[in-house]
């Protein structure tokens, strides 16, 4: 805060509690005091920085500061409401330890990884990382460098960072945060419809009979949306609420059904639904023979952790082995037809992904052994619960789905999405409600939220992933390579076709020594990613050199080389999308502090230093094997850009982002409105570099199920964001569906268009019978996806499951939060939920200080045995935020081997007094 | 830098010219003001104590004021100053 | 306080009846408003006995304040308006962790703080009151966190949520109970508004009383009175009349008075 505005309301502080002291009436005096004060206040519409759910925001700023925020009372999402986050959304930018300078580790002048950080130019800072990355780029080729990236990121931002990694330096390790987010919906989004992203929006809370939990605590991790489901609950008596969760969570306040269940016992009790509905004849047989098929994959997929013990601790090694082969266990084996104890070798690894269509009746004799009985032993997640008392609730859960009458809206996030089978559960729920043809209708559908601003709008539309590109094409594929090559007029097969490594892979990459430069944008992995003792070793020790580039320190700067300091949300021109395909925009309010510089200008000077030559010419890729490509390298296309009218002298920033056509998008723009724009003012350009940038990548989607509306649109001042598709400037509230959708026909009534995985084999539920690829047209797959045991569960030697998540004061790893007072005094420090009694059996009660240790590390914590989450006996439960506490030293890296996110939600665990 | 919320009192007709002449006074801010007793808070910035006490002396001879007295006070911790 | 000495020099020459709080701000307001105490409240540690009692008993040893393994307690200073020397906290600052142990009573050698007291949640150091005006929660927000800090959250402080009616979201309000509250002040140390909007008071400024003549039915507390099957043993006699002096009956000025209109 700068003196002045300190000073103002200092003094408006003291002048109230001065009139409230002598019992003066304050209201009206100080509502025409606090309008004299606001009269020089711009206000601005913009977007809250925190969760998925995307509610508008209006910001105010008076001397080039932000001097106060607001709920956008016309936002439809929040309308003026905000959480305890979004309240403070104009104080994030104004914390005690802003960086604000270029930060290297050096010692005697020139850069050393054991020197300390010492304060350097952008200029010695770029010096230093293009020598290290050409080094790291001679020696390892396009596979030894790479992104992590955020689902954080603007819109502008995801794309310059893909475009540069995969177009420029035709490498694929670029994967963004929201790997560890939602990366097992966006899977199960193309498995099942072919396109990714929901079908349904928020309005259909408002129209939901019923509203089901899974694995979601909507109460702290999407407040406001919780809200609006509360008073769906209160207006209409007959709406029922249902929470299924591991632990009692704030969410079960409201909930009419409160499900406690076992880790991975969701599969059991999905599957036991679907049977159920089958039995009572629930289904919706006209929707499913019209629109859907039934299908099924392999089940010995492996959990996604290492193939090698290399690199395990000893502690580690027994899990580890599991990757390979693995032991049924009773519940397993009758889940999955057969015996127990039986050794699984994980025969489908590398392609975890495949699936085939099965018949009605394979798929019956699928789900034949998921009986009340079986899902419940397996499901029943507190020792202390009666099991008939269980067991009706999973009728009472039966009888609610199968209710034709009522409208039912499933909600999950992160208990489903950061699973070892991930990407089943999210099938499973399409498959119960496309079963009941509950889907993309009003009040009707299986919803996948998400957690991050623009999970959706950056790093799924754009693609920040290591396989994806631009509006759902992957980088494997030959025609959306094409396609790609064409949008950026890059010459034929630039692009790399092999999928680059996610982010526990560049993690992993590391600590082998496979990626020696590493550059983090937006988000702190070293803090938010799993098995943490390993990666923090790798950063120090190993020879590799990290850029962090973030606007506040954090754990990932600490073990970094070189810290770049970042412009905050409103300090820079962006657009997020939200979980329900709205995409919003905001000008830049104010200027970052000091020397700090946007994410998108740090990239596009850094691509300035490399010339086509440099990357375009012939380059090793180990691993490579494609019939297109030569094996192992990537071919020279300096010619093939020679004849496109390029020159090898050319460097990066000219050929992919000031394109003659870029160049044309003017800077001053009238949309602006006065604004200003750090981008173009540090680059000493006069293109409007997002503006330009956002039209470039719009152009993917138009015409293909993605249109996102001109740039202008979004800045009128009636429009709080669009839900794509927007054709003809009208946004889409249902997708798929008949009248709602642009893209289905007159008379198709569902046209489930998605392109993915749209030919596939037919099979059993054992494997292929037939190879041939028969397509899909316009169908939606019904998957049997059978029960899965964790790969690591409570034993004589760690006996309690861990479950780690997010609460309601503090965004991930607490980077922004942690610099409000306000909500640093409401939740200072991470502590271990735990039941009274298994607390008291290891002498342990409220406050005391506990080690937790798992087979990767050990930390201590405070016991928390009441208050906002209450656990079973069995089960403990700890925030992630605190960088002091570093709970993911605990956590298991396994991921879903489909969509390989980290299961962040189960793991073995011992706590004893401190 | 020192801040102090101070009550006036002036008679109720005479309010707009104790507002106007107040805040001609340096360092002080018309905050609050109840038209009906004819009570206003004003706040007075100053550098220190001493300055403060001046400062509340000087509204006290002001023209109208029949009151002034000192009711909350706020102290920048030191190193806030700025 | 670097204008520790400054300071006391200006309150002592400046002004009469001062109560000064702990952060920075003075309020000088006894000459000025009547309703208001003189004498600040202030917050005692569990198991005080009451304020008269508990001053002429604690002998400002500061045993329990060597006892608090948070800091918690203080000793009070010179010119706070507290008895000098005798051991309180500010909420705001440092509250009351509501140790089962309960060290610092234990450890109070003169019984004004009660060292027999087994349940630490029976301690009434104050009363929670929400601003409702100012409280976030109240206007809507999701915030809740003096609910989500609250030792006995579900019981001392419960949401119940509410339709906005503005548009379609709930408003959950938070709401203390005082027969579980504590005043442990957990709340107005966590109450995220610049200036708490959840404070611990004493509870007989904010607290009014139903009476005894009307019970709430039905709540829970006021147990049903079982009606009996037959009449009680001896039906209550009807009020003696009250002795009056002859022609000076209830009623007969009103009677007499005036004519009628």
């Amino acid at each position: 805060m700068t003196s002045l505005t300190r000073r103002a309301f200092l003094k408006s502080s003291v002048a109230a509690s001065a009139a409230a002291t002598v019992g003066l009436p304050v209201s009206k005096a100080v509502l025409a005091q606090a309008k004299t004060a606001e009269a020089g206040w711009a206000w601005d519409k913009a977007v809250c920085r925190f969760c998925g759910t995307g509610c508008g925001i209006q910001v105010a700023t008076a001397g080039g500061k932000i001097v106060a925020t607001k709920g956008d009372p016309a936002a439809p999402v929040n309308r003026g409401l905000n959480c305890i986050k979004g309240y403070f959304n104009g104080k994030i930018l104004y914390g005690a330890d802003r960086l604000t300078q270029p930060l290297m580790r050096m010692k005697d002048g020139k850069f050393d990884k054991k020197g300390p950080f010492v304060p350097v130019s952008w200029q010695a800072a770029f010096d230093e990382m293009e020598r290290q990355f050409r080094k790291a780029y001679a020696e390892k080729g396009p596979a030894g460098v790479a992104i992590i990236g955020s689902g954080q990121y603007t819109i502008q931002e995801g794309y310059v960072a893909a475009k540069l990694m995969k177009a420029g330096f035709r490498s694929n390790n670029i994967d963004p945060n929201a790997r560890h987010c939602m990366a097992s919906a966006v899977a199960a989004f193309l498995q099942v419809f072919g396109i990714d992203e929901p079908a349904n929006v928020y309005d259909d809370i408002e129209l939901a009979d019923s509203v089901v939990l899974w694995g979601a605590n909507m109460a702290e991790a999407h407040p406001i949306l919780w809200s609006r489901i509360t008073d769906r609950r209160l207006a209409a008596k007959s709406t029922k609420v249902v929470n299924i969760t591991t632990y009692r969570n704030m969410s079960s306040d409201l909930a009419d059904l409160e499900i406690v269940i076992a880790p991975s016992g969701d599969l059991a009790v999905q599957n036991y639904l679907a049977r159920e509905l089958l039995a009572r004849n629930a289904v919706n047989w006209d929707f499913v023979k019209k629109h859907c098929i039934f299908a099924t994959g392999p089940t010995d997929i492996g959990y996604g952790m290492r193939p090698t013990s290399k690199f395990a601790y000893d502690a580690e090694k027994d899990i580890q082995a599991k990757e390979l082969e693995n032991t049924l266990d009773e519940a397993e084996a009758i889940g999955q037809r057969r015996k127990a104890g039986e050794k699984v070798a994980q025969k489908s690894r590398a392609s975890a992904g495949a699936h085939w269509q099965i018949t009605l009746e394979e798929f019956k004799r699928g789900l034949e052994p998921y009986t009340l009985d079986y899902a419940a032993k397996v499901a029943k997640g507190d020792p202390d619960e009666p099991m008939e008392a269980f067991k009706a609730k999973l009728v009472a859960l039966a009888d609610l789905y199968a209710d034709m009458k009522r409208n039912t809206m499933s909600f999950w996030t992160m208990g489903f999405n950061q699973h070892q089978r991930g990407v089943w559960v999210n099938e499973q729920n399409y498959m119960i409600h496309l079963l009941l043809g509950k889907h993309g209708t009003p009040g009707n559908g299986a919803f996948s939220l998400t957690g991050q601003p623009s999970a959706c709008g950056t790093a799924r539309e754009v693609g920040t992933f290591a396989h994806r590109l631009p509006a759902d094409m992957v980088v494997n594929n030959p025609k959306h390579r094409e396609i790609t090559e064409k949008g950026w007029k890059l010459p034929p097969k630039t692009l790399n076709p092999k999928p680059g490594s996610d982010i526990m892979g560049i993690l992993r990459d590391l600590e082998d020594g496979g990626v020696k430069f590493l550059w983090v944008q937006v988000t702190n992995p070293f803090q938010s990613s799993p098995n943490a003792n390993h990666w923090l070793k790798a950063a120090r020790e190993m020879d590799n050199f990290i850029v962090v580039a973030d606007c506040y320190p954090t754990l990932s700067g600490k073990v970094a080389d070189l810290v770049l300091p970042a412009a905050m949300i409103y300090e820079k021109w962006g657009a997020y999308g939200n979980a329900e395909r709205r995409t919003q925009m905001w000008r830049q309010q104010v200027e970052a502090p000091g020397e700090a510089k946007t994410d998108v200008w740090m990239m596009l000077e850094f691509a300035k230093r490399f010339r086509l030559a440099d990357v375009w010419g012939e380059k090793p890729l180990p691993g490579l094997k494609d019939p297109a490509f030569p094996e192992g390298r990537l071919p020279d296309v300096l010619a093939a850009a020679k004849a496109m009218g390029y020159s090898p002298e050319q460097n990066l920033y000219e050929v992919l982002f000031a394109t003659p056509e870029n160049r044309k998008v003017a800077w001053p723009d009238p949309v602006a409105k006065g604004h200003g724009n750090a981008t173009v003012k540090a680059l000493g350009e006069s293109w409007f570099v997002e503006k330009a940038l956002f039209e470039e990548y719009a152009q993917f989607g138009r015409g293909h199920h993605h249109d996102l509306a001109p740039f202008d649109l979004y800045f009128r001042d009636d429009v709080r964001g669009l839900r794509w598709p927007v054709v003809d400037g009208k946004e889409t509230k249902y997708r798929f569906v008949e009248g709602q959708d642009p893209y289905v026909k007159a008379g198709e009534g569902f046209n489930f268009y998605g392109g993915a995985f749209k030919a596939i084999p037919t099979g059993t539920l054992d494997g292929v019978t037939d190879p041939k690829p028969v397509p899909l047209p316009g169908k939606a797959k019904i998957f049997f996806r059978p029960y899965a045991a964790p790969v690591e569960q409570p034993d004589k030697d760690y006996d309690l499951w861990l479950c780690t998540g997010r609460i309601l004061e503090h965004w991930h790893t607490g980077s922004m939060t942690r610099r409000v007072p306000e909500l640093n005094r409401a939740a200072p420090s991470a502590v271990l939920y735990m039941h009274p009694k298994d607390a008291e059996k290891r002498g342990l009660k409220r406050n005391d200080t506990a080690w937790i240790e798992s087979r990767r590390g050990k930390i201590r914590m405070v016991v928390d045995t009441k208050g906002r989450n209450q656990m079973p006996r069995g089960s403990v439960f700890a925030a992630f935020f605190d960088e002091s506490l570093l709970v993911n030293k605990l956590v298991l890296d396994a991921v879903d081997p489909i969509s390989r996110e980290t299961d962040f939600k189960k793991c073995a665990v011992r706590v004893t007094k401190a | 830098m020192n801040l102090s919320g101070i009550l006036v009192v002036v008679p109720p007709a005479r309010l707009d010219a104790a507002i106007t002449d107040l805040s001609t006074l340096p360092g002080v801010e018309v905050h609050h003001v109840d038209p009906a007793t004819g009570r206003l808070i004003v706040v007075q910035e100053a550098d220190g104590v001493e300055a403060e006490m001046a400062g509340l002396v000087a509204i006290k001879a002001r023209p109208h004021v029949r009151l002034a007295e000192m009711v909350y006070h706020y102290f920048a911790p030191e190193g806030e100053e700025s | 306080m670097g204008q520790g000495g400054e300071r006391r020099k200006f309150l002592a020459h400046a002004v009469q009846g001062v109560a000064a709080a702990a952060c920075g701000g003075v309020a000088w307001n006894a000459l000025l408003v009547q309703q208001v105490h003189a004498v600040p409240f202030a917050l005692r540690p569990p198991g005080a006995l009451a304020e008269r009692d508990f001053a002429a008993a604690c002998v400002k040893c500061g045993a329990c304040v060597v006892a608090c393994p948070y800091g918690t307690l203080r000793l009070a200073p010179a010119a706070t308006g507290i008895p000098l020397g005798t051991p309180h906290f500010v909420a705001r600052e440092e509250p009351c962790r509501l140790c089962p142990d309960i060290p610092c009573a234990k450890a109070c050698p003169t019984g004004a703080l009660d060292r027999e007291m087994k349940d630490i949640n029976a301690s009434r150091m104050g009363l929670a009151v929400i601003d409702a005006e100012n409280c976030l929660s109240w206007n809507g927000l999701r915030c809740e966190v003096c609910y989500r800090v609250c030792p006995l959250s579900g019981k001392a402080i419960t949401i119940d949520p509410h339709p906005r009616k503005l548009s379609k979201h709930a408003v959950f309000v938070p709401v203390v109970h005082s027969e579980a509250c504590t005043g442990c002040g957990l709340c107005e140390r966590a109450c995220p508004t610049a200036v708490a909007s959840v404070r611990i008071v004493q509870p007989s400024l904010v607290q009014g009383h139903v009476g005894e003549h009307f019970r709430m039915s039905w709540k829970p507390e006021a147990a049903p009175v079982e009606a009996s099957p037959e009449p009680p043993p001896s039906a209550p006699k009807p009020a003696p009349a009250p002795p009056g002096k002859p022609g000076n009956a209830p009623g007969l000025d009103y009677f007499n008075s005036g004519s009628p209109p």
